[in-house]
């Protein structure tokens, strides 16, 4: 390319794709304050989740601290679905994912919407999507704090 | 807490004192180095008769004085390294030795502690305070749930790092008792400056009576207050994340609570542990430390108080 317009240019794009992905967001409204909050329709701004390395990173943390691997593994899913195929029971999207977190799911998905904050739960939501590696390669987490059992979730590609 | 509390120059322990008087050693012969340096420096620069370049090769006093002069920097620098190897062979404690042994796990931004017993039923778990008996030798299991913290009590010892997946041990022992502090020595986010340790020392009767109170339940709630203050703890979020004993309340995200009332700060050392600030930061825990993972809990002024009585009743 001719520089310096076209490196500029090209600089330019490459930080504004970055910008969301680096924006740390530290403040959690409360969990239960508003309910029904959490279950409105789809959210305002979902790239503030699914573009942002330190949200996919919180959900990540959430998953262990929350113990959502007693049922669905590392994404593999044991006594529960599994996040990393093709077929998703209620919809792959981030609002059936969201949902099924906040209000729970039939056959044994408790419902965490009140003792979670909002933050929270899209944190989570995002982190399931980026097991089954839909989430951009430098969002999704490429280091998990235990021993490794899958490909991390920055190197697993969607399935087909 | 003074300032000697948590000063590398006033040990409590042998670890501490070996560091201190390493520290003293190399101080005293930098000391007189520099100032012969200077001096002689000083004494060239006010000469009144103009200074030419010697010629070292050519002239051989002054070729055996630059030479001497080399052979005594190698001296003095084996020297300082002959007496930092003696110092530490000297703080090392035996492996086999018996030692009361502690397991402390940093996370971001505080330090779950666990005492260990070969009796596993006598384990208890605590947080962000450690107490020792004078004179016992105390062994440090060095864990961490996150990123790399690192634990620096300079009463007591040298920095030891906490790397994921790598646990270490640090061991020391208290000559005193006494009230000291401890923090995170290695950058581990937001709040790494306001992750502190209250290390308390103190005669080994106290000490048991300590660790048989903190190997009991959680106090029973008792009066009304109390008793819907547990209520509030159990139906609202807080058990998602904190463990008091002898309750439902058995999640291991955030430290533990049983015996909360006993400890003299909250938020791993960033505020006292009166009523006022634990009202706060059960309140708005983000606004006083933001970044950590206590989301905001706005209640009710009724609940809010029966939850402080409930909570100050967990001696």
């Amino acid at each position: 390319m001719n520089a310096p317009g076209g490196i500029a240019g090209l600089a330019a794009l490459l930080m504004l794709a970055g910008c969301e992905r680096d924006i740390h967001r530290l403040r959690s409204e409360p969990s239960g304050s508003i309910p029904a909050e959490q279950a409105k329709g789809p959210l305002a701004a979902p790239e503030h989740y699914t573009g942002n390395a330190l949200a996919v990173s919180q959900g990540q943390q959430l998953y262990d601290d929350f113990n959502c691997g007693g049922c669905h593994a590392h994404g593999g899913g044991s006594i529960g679905p599994s996040f990393m195929g093709s077929h998703w029971r209620y919809g792959g999207t981030l609002d059936a994912i969201h949902a099924s977190i906040v209000h729970g799911r039939p056959n044994g998905m408790p419902a965490f919407g009140g003792r979670i904050t909002a933050d929270q739960s899209w944190e989570l939501s995002a982190y399931v999507l980026s097991m089954g590696g839909h989430l951009r390669f430098d969002v999704a987490p490429n280091r998990q704090d235990h021993m490794q059992v899958r490909p991390t979730e920055a190197a697993t590609k969607p399935a087909p | 807490m003074n300032a000697d509390a948590h000063s590398v120059l006033v040990p409590a322990g042998p670890q501490a004192a070996g560091i201190a008087h390493l520290w003293w050693i190399y101080f005293g012969v930098c000391l007189v180095i520099a100032l012969a340096i200077i001096g002689l420096t000083a004494a060239l620069a006010l000469r009144r008769t103009p200074v030419t370049a010697p010629d070292v090769a050519g002239d051989s006093r002054l070729a055996r004085i630059v030479g001497g002069a080399v052979i005594l920097s190698v001296l003095i620098v084996f020297g300082l390294l002959i007496v930092d190897l003696v110092i530490a062979r000297s703080l090392r404690v035996p492996a086999d030795r018996p030692a009361l042994s502690i397991e402390v796990t940093g996370h971001q931004w505080w330090w779950s502690v666990r005492y260990l017993d070969p009796a596993v039923h006598k384990s208890f778990v605590t947080a962000n305070e450690i107490h020792v008996p004078v004179g016992r030798t105390v062994r440090l299991l060095l864990k961490s749930a996150d990123v790399i913290h690192s634990f620096w009590a300079p009463s007591f010892a040298g920095k030891k790092d906490l790397v994921p997946g790598h646990p270490a041990e640090l061991t020391f022992q208290a000559d005193r008792a006494g009230t000291f502090r401890g923090q995170c020595a290695e950058f581990c986010g937001l709040q790494h400056a306001h992750m502190d340790l209250v290390i308390v020392a103190e005669p080994p009767k106290q000490f048991e009576a300590w660790a048989t109170a903190s190997r009991g339940d959680g106090a029973v709630a008792r009066g009304d207050s109390a008793v819907r203050g547990r209520a509030v703890f159990m139906s609202h979020s807080c058990a998602l994340c904190h463990t008091i004993e002898g309750t439902p309340a058995r999640s291991q995200v955030g430290p533990d609570l049983t015996h909360l009332a006993s400890r003299t700060t909250i938020g791993a050392g960033a505020f006292p542990n009166t009523r006022g600030y634990l009202a706060g930061w059960i309140v708005d825990a983000p606004s006083l430390k933001p970044g950590v993972s206590m989301p905001p809990n706005p209640l009710p002024g009724d609940d809010l108080q029966a939850l402080l009585d409930y909570l100050e009743s967990l001696k």
